[in-house]
């Protein structure tokens, strides 16, 4: 089964509220795998004393959309991928890589936009 | 000389959302990026290898403003983060101020100040805010140490 389409309930950016963590890494999170679809990485959870933002998938306006891994094809158990998708639901590759080309640069990205508008909570501690 | 880095504004209308505190996040961004300069010229001086970008992250309901430090040469250290957050309580008229220094992937804590909360104008944001970027603003044998050794290492990847 391929990752799972998830627009409901809350998940966490691990680190700062800053406009590079919120931006995926290019050559890393631009190459999905077996069970995990690439894109920015957030958590169904926030471990002990760690800082994150809450972003709320129901705030996440297209085109960027919500993926949770398929841990029996190698995916990761909590782990959901945020990622831009095109008109027929894959995702857009080359929209993936213009967002995340800016991550090291001194211009943002709607796309990062995008993910600010949807956090519900920032700088929350875990244990979430 | 560090480039400013443009703002992150979500919000397209031109003045604050309903509920939203009404404050002048330009003044107090200016002032808590004053004290976070400071904090950036003694590591830099302490730390040659170390290098800072000022930032700032705003939406309707606050600010968050930061300076990320870190060794560009050095993929393998996480990026530390020194930034005040000030955001409406969600309960009342007030703004919560939370400050601390912190991994920016990996969201570890290194320092983290007592929150304070204060009424929601700019003439109560501004000297708590500064305050707390001050007080971060004495963190800089922290940041030195963690940025000559990866002991923050991101906690998630999709790798």
């Amino acid at each position: 089964m391929p990752p799972t389409l998830q627009t409901a309930g809350t998940v966490y950016r691990c680190g700062a509220a800053t406009k590079a963590n919120l931006t995926p890494r290019p050559g890393r999170d631009t190459v999905g795998r077996t069970g995990q679809m690439p894109g920015l990485s957030t958590f169904g959870s926030l471990q002990a004393s760690v800082k994150g933002q809450q972003i709320d998938l129901a705030l996440l306006q297209m085109p960027l959309r919500a993926f949770a891994d398929d841990s029996a094809e190698g995916g990761t158990a909590g782990h959901v991928t945020i990622v831009p998708i095109n008109e027929a639901g894959e995702v857009d590759r080359a929209l993936l890589d213009e967002w995340a080309a800016t991550r090291a640069t001194d211009e943002h990205h709607r796309l990062t936009d995008l993910i600010v508008a949807a956090i519900a909570q920032p700088n929350v501690r875990g244990p979430l | 000389m560090n480039p400013v880095l443009p703002r992150v504004d979500v919000t397209d209308a031109p003045t604050a959302p309903a509920g939203a505190p009404n404050i002048d996040w330009d003044v107090v961004h200016a002032a808590v990026q004053r004290a976070l300069a400071e904090l950036a010229e003694e590591v830099e001086r302490g730390w040659p290898r170390a290098r800072s970008r000022p930032g700032e992250t705003t939406s309707g309901a606050g600010l968050f403003s930061y300076r990320t430090f870190e060794v560009p040469t050095d993929h393998g250290i996480d990026p530390l983060v020194a930034g005040v957050d000030f955001r409406a309580l969600p309960n009342g008229p007030g703004l919560r101020i939370v400050a601390d220094l912190c991994g920016e992937e990996s969201g570890v804590i290194l320092y983290e100040c007592s929150p304070r909360e204060v009424a929601a104008t700019t003439a109560a944001a501004l000297p708590a805010g500064e305050a707390l970027a001050r007080e971060l603003a004495g963190q800089a044998e922290s940041i030195g140490k963690a940025l000559a050794q990866p002991c923050c290492p991101p906690l998630e990847t999709t790798e």
